[in-house]
């Protein structure tokens, strides 16, 4: 028997993702959908003895073509025809998804509905009566929670029942009353035109009646005539039913969706206001809502930091005289274990090898190139892990909404809306997710925007570099944090400062798009589902970089252990001439040393690399005597501090950067121009202090 | 008299009688999460910023811009 495909549709907040995760368990796998950058998950089931597989179609709130995520989803529908379609929909949210689900039914009658979220609807007081549902709509309607795990047996049963053509389904025509003769006309000069067939006629007739930007591309390029009949038909419907066709057509829609809410949705009366409308009461709050959000954006960097590195929790372990804790902290921290692994994994390997009687140079490559560079790419990974964890914890719980609201006025000031506030602020654990979840953003340009001011934000590794940078100019800790206070303001007067040069130059034109999201009701994500959702970008990522990050690793230990007269230690290697050529440039930023020039030369892989670089370099046992014997000034350290965080970004951030821009010549202006603005400022702010100290 | 949601009141219930839509497609989106002509919508804040509605029982926050395209009218009894 050939295997049965299920798609899964569904609104966003309907718990789309959460079923696709519970269906399929571990078995899945992400994929890119062609020539788009969205993501596409498959997984498989089994039911009884046969292998089933689920595809999850983006979540979207319709099928036209407003966006990718529409295009993909209906094209998929269309043309790869699954055996039956599960459209998921939101029994506390019943109206706004039915929506989506009308819209299937237009396309395809294999159809199921799951109406998710039972058991919350069930606390509410919400009762459907899904018999009738069915009745009305004409394919089976089941209940579930995916959460709770209700119902879910009985979905793949009708599922495959309905895709085995066991039930027969007779989906619901929608009737578009006045509309149908225009409709009529439509579908016969369409007739001649074959190219189209593979779409439903009268689907395809309602979809150019309300427009759709998408099939009028393919009609343009395949009969042209029938385009102007279009245009006739849509001018007509304006002035003979003095409404605009794509009203008349949505708001039919909804008239069925109102009649079947009142038919089959009951609510009992609840008098207590519910929770979600409380905790909106503080979270919306025009005072307390953004000072929250601050702190749960503060809160969520803190938690994601200290996992990773132990920073900022050693420190307060450290200022409150628990220097035990302090340490075990750092120990335990991801990056600490892995690179502990590391260590003692390329310890064993040299010596062993050594031992084989194989040549020193072969040792050192396998040990310090090829494992240390593994442990480079690996050494990503928690920080990508615990950032999209984060990531879906707050869009999961519906608070990043309720983010997107109060930092709206805000980040309107910098061109971009509310939305691209919580994926730039992930920007300061890494920019690889922050990147990434730009996606979230609909608007072509104000994504670019983003995407094009995104690595000003310093991640996590910098702020390494630029802590120890501190640490080595002085023991003040009030100093030490005015310094690096002042480097990350540097930054983020840097990333408005390019916003606006950018948006009065090549994005001439565009304005920050009006915010419009939905407030779901909170709930409380589940932790399972969103650590197979983190895990699955992660390697999905280490998949596509992982290979381009271990060469570029094992170039650079050439470039740094080999020379123009073959191995050689730092000074006489390759990196070293590089550096010696490049200091008369970093002189006139006070920079001028082939050492600290090594060290970008290193950054550019990963940028906590620049310490253990200047180590090498300088020879020094430590990070701080590294730093401190080639920064001898403040204005030195501050110059190189700055630099550091705002030059080119690190391979990881460039390689998606280009996977996701789809463009090499905007990568380039990206590299470009934050090197010239690196160095800019390196300078600027050099002489300005060397005035001052 | 209609007139936009982004001067209507909160917590009053309001029909809404048309979307102006600049251009083609502006008001899609509008329309596909449900506000429609002659549904009915409550503001439920408006606080500085973009305006928290409620329509269909679900709720949504709406740009100024968005909201100052909606014409409403209070339902009357």
């Amino acid at each position: 028997m050939p295997e049965l495909v299920f798609a899964l549709a569904g609104s966003p907040n309907v718990g789309k993702s959460t079923l696709f995760n519970v269906l399929t368990g571990k078995k899945q796998h992400v994929g890119n959908w062609p020539g788009k950058t969205i993501e596409r998950y498959e997984g498989f089931i089994d039911f009884e003895g046969n292998r089933i597989r689920v595809v999850d179609l983006p979540g979207t709130y319709s099928l036209g073509a407003v966006s990718d995520e529409e295009i993909v989803a209906r094209e998929f529908i269309v043309k790869e025809k699954p055996d039956v379609v599960i459209v998921i929909v939101n029994m506390l949210e019943f109206q706004p998804s039915m929506y989506l689900a009308l819209q299937v039914l237009e396309l395809t009658g294999k159809v199921v509905i799951a109406l998710n979220k039972a058991d919350a609807a069930l606390k509410r007081g919400i009762h459907i009566r899904a018999s009738r549902l069915s009745r009305e709509l004409g394919v089976p309607v089941v209940e579930i929670s995916a959460l709770k795990r209700m119902g879910l047996r009985e979905l793949v049963k009708v599922a495959y029942d309905v895709a085995r053509g066991r039930i027969r389904t007779s989906p619901r025509r929608v009737e578009y009353g006045a509309l149908e003769y225009y409709i009529r006309d439509l579908k016969r000069a369409l007739e001649d035109c074959k190219e189209v067939g593979e779409y439903p006629s009268r689907w395809l007739a309602i979809r150019l009646l309300e427009g759709d930007k998408e099939l009028e591309e393919l009609l343009k390029k395949r009969c042209s005539s029938v385009l102007e009949d279009v245009a006739n038909i849509r001018r007509r419907v304006e002035e003979e039913l003095g409404s605009s066709p794509e009203i008349l057509v949505i708001g039919r829609r909804y008239e069925i969706i109102s009649r079947l809410y009142r038919d089959c949705v009951a609510v009992e009366e609840i008098s207590a206001p519910s929770f979600t409308e409380k905790v909106d009461g503080v979270l919306l709050h025009p005072v307390y809502g953004p000072l929250l959000s601050l702190v749960m954006l503060i809160s969520t960097l803190v938690a994601v930091f200290s996992v990773n590195t132990g920073f900022p929790l050693n420190v307060v372990f450290e200022v409150l005289g628990r220097e035990d804790l302090a340490s075990f902290v750092e120990d335990n921290s991801l990056t600490g274990l892995l690179g502990m692994a590391f260590d003692v994994a390329a310890s064993i390997a040299y010596s062993s090898l050594l031992s084989l009687e194989a040549p020193r140079w072969l040792a050192e490559l396998v040990s310090d190139g090829v494992i240390g560079g593994v442990g480079g790419v690996l050494s990503f990974f928690p920080l990508i892990l615990t950032v999209y964890i984060a990531f879906g914890f707050l869009e999961d719980s519906g608070l990043f909404a309720r983010i997107a609201v109060v930092t709206d006025r805000l980040a309107r000031k910098v061109g971009l809306s509310g939305k691209a506030v919580l994926p730039l602020i992930l920007g300061f654990g890494c920019n690889v997710p922050s990147i990434l979840g730009t996606r979230v953003l609909e608007e072509e340009k104000e994504r670019l925007l983003a995407m094009l001011i995104d690595p000003l934000i310093p991640c996590q590794a910098r702020l390494f570099v630029i802590l120890v940078v501190a640490s080595a100019v002085t023991h003040n800790y009030m100093v030490q944090a005015l310094f690096v206070f002042s480097v990350y303001a540097v930054s983020l007067l840097l990333l408005v400062t390019v916003s606006f040069l950018l948006r009065a130059s090549v994005l001439k034109g565009y304005e920050p798009p009006d915010l419009l999201i939905e407030l779901p009701p909170y709930h409380r994500p589940s932790f399972r589902v969103l650590s197979w959702y983190a895990w699955d970008h992660g390697v999905h990522f280490l998949k596509k970089a992982g290979v381009v990050i271990l060469s570029l690793s094992i170039v650079m230990w050439f470039l740094v252990n080999y020379g123009p007269a073959g191995a050689a230690a730092p000074s006489g290697s390759f990196a070293y001439f590089l550096g010696l050529a490049l200091a008369p440039l970093g002189s006139l930023a006070g920079l001028g040393d082939w050492r600290i020039m090594f060290a970008f030369e290193a950054g550019f892989v990963a940028k906590e690399g620049m310490i253990s670089a200047l180590m090498i370099a300088s020879q020094s046992p430590n990070p701080l005597a590294a730093v401190g014997s080639v920064l001898s000034s403040v204005p030195q350290a501050a110059a190189f501090a700055i630099a550091a965080a705002i030059y080119t970004p690190c391979i990881p951030t460039l390689i998606v950067f280009y996977s996701e821009s789809k463009s090499l010549k905007l990568t380039f202006f990206m590299v470009a121009y934050e090197l010239l603005l690196a160095f800019a400022a390196a300078a600027l702010s050099y002489h300005f202090l060397e005035l001052l100290f | 008299m209609p007139f936009p949601l982004s001067e209507a009141p909160e917590n009053v219930p309001l029909r809404i009688v048309e979307i102006r839509a600049r251009g083609r497609g502006q008001a899609r989106r509008l329309l596909e999460i449900g506000l429609t002509p002659s549904a009915v919508v409550r503001v439920v804040s408006k606080a500085p910023g973009p305006i928290i509605v409620e329509v269909r029982g679900a709720r949504f926050a709406l740009g100024r811009g968005h909201a100052r395209r909606i014409l409403v009218d209070v339902v009357r009894e």
